[in-house]
């Protein structure tokens, strides 16, 4: 009797120890960034390393907000995050609906070609994609055959269009508009209800956690997206946070300026860390949905 | 339902509409300029623009300043999207000139408002500034490499800068030491991981790198015999645990490292203003006994035009005026290491209290004469297929210098690689 | 029965008219962009101008092209150390977490954060982290246990593991948490009833956990080998592609040879066969998990 209690409460122990020392693990960079940030530049490389810094100098991040432009580059993030994510979100249910819940003729395959998307590589379509933004027809002084301007080139559309669609989110709107009882829709339908108002006043209302999931998950894509602004914005002025990041680690001259660049991290980073604890529930949820079975 | 979707869809493209004017910002009619990023140089490029501006009423320069790594992506996807600017300062003109991305400068330079060819000094207006037969760049600075030495430890070891490989060899190994556990305390040197300062070793023995000069060069040599041997002779330094691949300036300034083979502008990480009493030298990397010096370095910077700026007379005065003898003496004071391209200049120096500071420094004076000799860059800064090139050098030479494989296989390798891009281009 | 028909025929219209805005997206910014892309494949296109038509010459040199190779054989090594790695420890962890513990959320929580987080600015903090002067801290930590300094990022043996490790602390976190989802499908009575014929928690992980997580183990290694075979922010932002291209991926290679060399008919050769690797991938995947159950 005895011993086994002793083993049990020896197994919790080690439990406890491996996940400790696992969380540690993932934080220790975290401070780790945020102790190198602090630090001027003489003691970025002393040794032994100070985990706390002597000082809290905040002089990093004023260079990063206020010369290095991150103050900019915030606001370009905010909006084009928001804006994106609306558009996402109601694309994407539209169309996760329709899967659910509608009846037509080509559904699997139209589903099939959307769950195709999702094994693009991105690296495969960068760059054609990038000259068909170029080339749009009839924007940015193009003609009707898409010759003559710079299209959407370093334009808001051309920075959030081709992201709009998700074959992922389109997927976790499937699923769970599929738990959706059936008989609500069909009660609306008999009753003379438009397919756009049922989903609209029926369907979305009930759907405020699966919306919250796809709108933090969208917002932080964005938030978090490198490649495509870094390749479609010519214009300093209109630098997302990432690029600008990438910009100011091209800007670091020598080997002393960690604890600015860690600084500038620190102001691409930590806004996702806030989003994250403010909505934690929403991220669990959400990938809980992908993993069931279908 | 219909008139709902309408009412939805012009939404819609409000919403897009009105964060494209949050995010829009008015375009000026103004001439733009990119350069590299570099804040030391940002008050003299204010000097040159507002001395322009004056000169030239009713227009305005717009300078922005990009970091290294990025111009290259930068400068494709502007000139392809059309937001390139009016005048580019960068280098590897070729690799634009022959894709028809900026425009040959001939009919200018012989021009009204032309420039005298004769003013460079030698090796600066090369390859890497042409492309067919015709001048697409005006060379704007001259960059020798060399190796830096800590003038505190030489001194420790009551040693002098060395005149011979042999003397540098025993040097860089009495600079090395092990504490009692056997881990390195300090290594002889350390040497920036680009193809360049590898090829110091290889150009020492009287290597070089192609048979000729321009674009028209088919046949990559550096494997002969004096290019295995070079690279045996630095090869042994790594080997030995002597040398080690530089990441930046903190080994060296920290004192773990003695020497530093790099170009002569690394200079700046070390400055006085940031290191007040860090003292080195800069010199060549010595020839074996009985040889003679050789120079390595790159002229290969250059100030071209888009092929997408409207205005190219106006262009063409800015590029003139920006890449003039004032403005680059201005730019390129000597101090950390950067060179003006005009003869006179580095013969006679302005007697300004920038250039005081230029004739006083015993490190600036070998710098200019090594100028004056002229100096002639590797081919993968000039070739149009050059990121290619220099991408296959720089794996290979690391494949020698860490042993992965012997200096001569990763010799033939790069040359068969090399050969064959150089087949395939046009 | 009228009624009925009327109400289906507004069904499917309405289905076309709500599926309409992203299949349009789609058509031109994914549909379109693989067909340029396979066009691109067959032209000397070089950022400007005109492409012209070369036939299979991109892919005689991409296939034939010493980087070329190399860059495969990386992604393979990354993708094989990282999906391996990253699978285990999420299932480990999650079995882990499984238990009633004291503030499981919390740790369930610190241990998801990395994933939220920039690619870009975690791998310049873990950069830092690899630093190879003494002060670096991996370099400090290890010195505790008597391991001397190492160069990390500019040592070959040491650069594709330390990027692989850094790639698994930022992804093992989701991974984890569909594991504890797919945990929680599994029935107790399976384990009691597992209990009572004398089964030790060993036994009971390697022959009831394991087998029914098959599905989510399916997905996870799916979707981790798709992104694995992307990598390239960490690329970009700790090593770009060394040292000696050790750690050059092909998403990295393709970036390089179009924006940097210039040779887009070269990158869209290499963009093609690594859209070909992953779709074979997924597939016969599919097909042996099908064929087994």
């Amino acid at each position: 009797m005895d011993k086994n209690r002793y083993l049990k409460v020896l197994c919790k122990l080690l439990i406890y120890l491996v996940v400790l020392i696992t969380s540690v693990v993932m934080l220790l960079p975290f401070l780790w960034m945020i102790s190198v940030s602090l630090k001027p530049a003489g003691q970025v490389y002393e040794y032994p390393p100070r985990f706390i810094p002597s000082t809290f100098n905040f002089e990093n991040y004023r260079t990063a907000w206020t010369r290095a432009n991150f103050s900019l580059y915030f606001k370009n993030t905010v909006i084009f995050a928001v804006i994106g994510t609306f558009l996402t979100v109601i694309s994407c249910s539209l169309g996760g609906y329709t899967f659910a819940k509608l009846r037509f003729p080509g559904k699997e395959v139209l589903f099939g070609i959307i769950l195709f998307s999702m094994m693009i590589p991105f690296s495969s379509v960068l760059i054609p994609l990038f000259l068909i933004v170029k080339n749009f027809p009839l924007a940015g002084g193009n003609n009707i055959f898409g010759k003559g301007g710079i299209g959407l080139i370093n334009t808001f559309s051309g920075l959030i269009l081709p992201g709009i669609v998700s074959g992922y989110y389109i997927f976790l709107f499937r699923q769970f508009f599929s738990m959706l009882p059936d008989e609500l829709i069909y009660a609306a339908r008999v009753d003379g209800c438009s397919e756009f108002r049922i989903f609209l006043q029926i369907i979305l209302p009930l759907s405020k956690p699966v919306l919250a999931t796809v709108s933090i998950f969208s917002f932080m894509s964005r938030w978090n997206a490198l490649l495509w602004p870094l390749v479609i914005l010519t214009d300093p002025k209109k630098r997302t946070l990432q690029v600008g990041l990438a910009i100011f680690q091209g800007e670091q001259l020598t080997g002393a300026q960690w604890n600015e660049l860690l600084a500038a991290s620190a102001i691409a980073l930590i806004p996702t860390i806030l989003i994250f604890l403010l909505g934690q529930k929403y991220f669990t949820t959400g990938i809980a949905l992908t993993g069931m079975k279908e | 339902m219909k008139r709902r979707i309408f009412v939805v869809v012009l939404g819609l493209i409000g919403i897009l509409l009105v964060s494209n004017s949050l995010w829009a910002y008015g375009a000026e009619v103004t001439l733009r300029i990119w350069d590299t990023a570099a804040p030391l140089r940002d008050p003299f490029r204010k000097i040159i623009f507002e001395k322009f501006e004056k000169e030239n009423p009713g227009i305005k320069v717009e300078f922005e300043g990009i970091p290294w790594g990025q111009f290259m992506e930068k400068i494709i996807t502007s000139i392809n999207a059309g937001t390139a600017p009016d005048v580019i300062r960068f280098g590897y003109a070729p690799r634009f000139a022959s894709r028809g991305m900026i425009i040959p400068l001939d009919e200018y330079i012989k021009g009204r408002d032309g420039i005298k060819l004769d003013v460079y000094a030698k090796g600066a207006l090369n390859a890497a500034h042409m492309w067919d037969g015709k001048i697409y760049a005006l060379p704007h600075n001259l960059v020798p490499y060399g190796v830096f030495y800590n003038l505190d430890l030489l001194d420790k070891a009551g040693a002098a800068i060395p005149k011979s490989l042999e003397e540098f060899n025993t040097l860089a190994r009495k600079l090395t030491k092990r504490d009692a556990k056997g881990e390195f305390i300090q290594r002889g040197l350390q040497v920036s991981e680009y193809p360049d300062y590898i090829l110091m070793w290889l150009y020492n023995r009287g290597a070089r790198d192609v048979d000729r000069y321009d674009h028209s060069v088919k046949s990559f040599i550096l494997n002969s015999p004096e290019g295995v041997q070079g690279l045996i002779d630095i090869a042994n330094l790594f080997k030995e645990g002597i040398a080690i691949f530089a990441q930046n300036e903190q080994a060296f300034v920290t004192g773990y490292t003695a020497m530093w083979a790099t170009q002569s502008n690394d200079a700046y990480m070390f400055r006085p203003e940031v290191y007040p009493k860090f003292r080195f030298a800069f010199s060549l990397l010595p020839p074996p006994r009985g040889k003679k010096a050789v120079l390595t370095g790159v002229c290969r910077d250059g100030t071209f035009i888009p092929v997408t700026t409207k205005n190219r007379d106006l262009a063409w005065k800015l590029a003139k005026a920006y890449s003039s003898k004032e403005a680059t003496a201005l730019l390129y004071q000597g101090k950390y290491g950067t060179l003006p391209p005009f003869k006179d200049v580095l013969q006679k120096p302005p007697a300004t209290p920038a250039y005081e500071f230029y004739q006083k420094d015993p490190f600036l004076v070998n710098l200019v004469q090594i100028a004056l000799r002229g100096l002639v860059s590797p081919v993968y800064h000039w070739h149009m297929e050059g990121e290619e090139i220099g991408n296959i050098m720089k794996e290979e030479f690391g494949n020698a210098l860490r042993g992965i494989k012997a200096p001569k296989q990763a010799l033939d390798d790069m040359a068969r690689r090399v050969n064959d891009i150089l087949q395939r281009s046009r | 029965m009228a009624q009925q028909s009327k109400l289906l025929k507004r069904e499917i219209y309405s289905a076309y008219i709500f599926l309409s805005p992203i299949f349009i997206l789609y058509f031109v910014f994914t549909i379109i962009p693989v067909g340029m892309s396979i066009y691109l494949s067959f032209t000397n296109y070089s950022g400007f101008g005109f492409p012209k038509w070369i036939g299979l010459d991109n892919y005689r040199y991409t296939i034939n092209d010493d980087l070329s190779r190399k860059a495969l054989v990386n992604t393979i090594y990354f993708a094989v150390g990282s999906v391996s790695l990253n699978t285990v420890l999420a299932l480990l962890l999650a079995v882990l977490l499984n238990h009633p513990l004291k503030g499981r959320a919390i740790f369930r929580n610190i241990i998801y954060l990395p994933v939220v987080t920039p690619m870009l600015a975690a791998a310049f903090v873990w950069k830092f982290i690899y630093d190879p002067s003494p002060s670096g801290l991996l370099n400090y930590l290890l010195g505790f246990l008597g391991i001397p300094s190492q160069q990390w990022l500019g040592d070959v043996r040491f650069a594709m593991p330390a990027v692989i490790i850094m790639s698994v602390w930022k992804g093992v976190g989701y991974n984890m948490v569909i594991y504890l989802a797919g945990l929680q499908g599994i029935p107790d009575q399976l384990y009691e009833a597992a209990e009572l014929d004398g089964a030790s928690s060993l036994y009971k992980f390697i022959y009831i956990t394991v087998p029914l997580l098959k599905p989510v183990t399916t997905f996870i290694v799916i979707t981790s080998t798709i992104s694995a075979f992307q990598a390239f922010e960490q690329i970009y932002g700790m090593t770009e592609g060394g040292p000696v291209n050790s750690t050059l991926t092909l998403a990295y290679l393709i970036y390089i040879r179009g924006f940097r060399s210039l040779k887009f008919g070269d990158a869209s050769a290499l963009s093609v066969l690594l859209a070909i690797m992953v779709f074979a991938f997924s597939i016969l995947y599919i097909r042996r998990i099908a064929r087994e159950s």
